[in-house]
């Protein structure tokens, strides 16, 4: 009780009292008691085909597949090159600061 | 487990009914919960585990209405929040008994020892909303923003609240010998 003396005497009183309750098997019986709920996975399935449809439609009909091939062709190996040696010089960080530094929460 | 973890999380159960991602934030989030409701009950555990076990269900029912600009833990309280205060009209509703006196039956009933029941008598003291608005902000560690979204009231009454509450806290508290 002698360091409320000088702090905020509510929020040390509430921060005295707050405590962690064990699970004890309430997760487990609020997934037993989860009633079934109607199946949204379609819209995946329909956004998927959609998606396709378009990427094809573009690709072949438009000939956006003929105009990157046509792209490609015009660009330097040298480019590629160092573009495929820029990816791990752009992902090492964020994998290193993922495993071994700040947590994903601080970035937000 | 961050936000992004819960997000993630809440788009499995919107999208493909995941049992095992509301599993997750189940776990992740039953301590608070129940802790928030034990608060609010004056430490019925009994009637706690029952208002957040409805909480949960009511979230997984409704998961499809999270759209992720709120925290889903500041969408979860406010589901919480709901629960609590529609046991506390239908318990008005059905008796015109004390609930003050309820609760002090439900206190004496679970095993609290004298000095955790100062908590809840350190509580009693308070409005049903000032008490919502000091345990969301000093126990559950929420911003007034949040706090203003969980009791869907503008912010000026949730300072308010908080501030009355803390008034009345601290006069009880000084009574009550803590701080000497």
């Amino acid at each position: 009780m002698q360091d409320m003396e000088n702090k905020d005497m509510v929020s040390a009183f509430l921060a005295e009292n707050k405590r962690e309750i064990e699970d004890n098997g309430f997760s487990r019986r609020v997934i037993n008691q989860l009633p079934e709920t109607t199946d949204r996975q379609w819209i995946v399935l329909l956004m998927a085909a959609l998606g396709t449809s378009l990427t094809l439609l573009l690709g072949f009909y438009y000939g956006l597949f003929a105009s990157i091939c046509n792209y490609l062709h015009q660009v330097s190996p040298l480019v590629f090159i160092g573009a495929v040696a820029l990816v791990p010089l752009v992902f090492m960080p964020i994998i290193f600061t993922n495993k071994y530094g700040f947590a994903k929460s601080d970035w937000y | 487990m961050s936000k992004t973890d819960d997000l993630r999380w809440a788009t499995q159960v919107a999208l493909f009914g995941d049992k095992s991602a509301f599993d997750k934030l189940t776990c992740k989030y039953q301590s608070s919960i129940r802790r928030f409701f034990l608060n609010l009950t004056m430490g019925d555990s009994q009637l706690s585990d029952d208002l957040a076990q409805e909480t949960f269900i009511k979230a997984w029912l409704n998961i499809a209405s999270f759209k992720g600009l709120a925290g889903f833990s500041t969408w979860l309280y406010r589901i919480a929040y709901n629960v609590y205060y529609d046991a506390v009209r239908s318990r008005k509703t059905y008796s015109d008994i004390d609930t003050s006196e309820i609760d002090r039956i439900h206190q004496s009933q679970n095993d609290y020892s004298p000095e955790k029941a100062d908590i809840y008598t350190a509580l009693a003291q308070l409005r049903k909303e000032e008490q919502t608005a000091i345990l969301l902000f000093y126990m559950e560690d929420k911003t007034h923003p949040e706090i203003a979204k969980i009791m869907n009231c503008p912010l000026g009454t949730v300072k308010t609240y908080i501030l009355k509450g803390k008034e009345k806290m601290n006069v009880y508290l000084s009574n009550a010998g803590y701080g000497k």
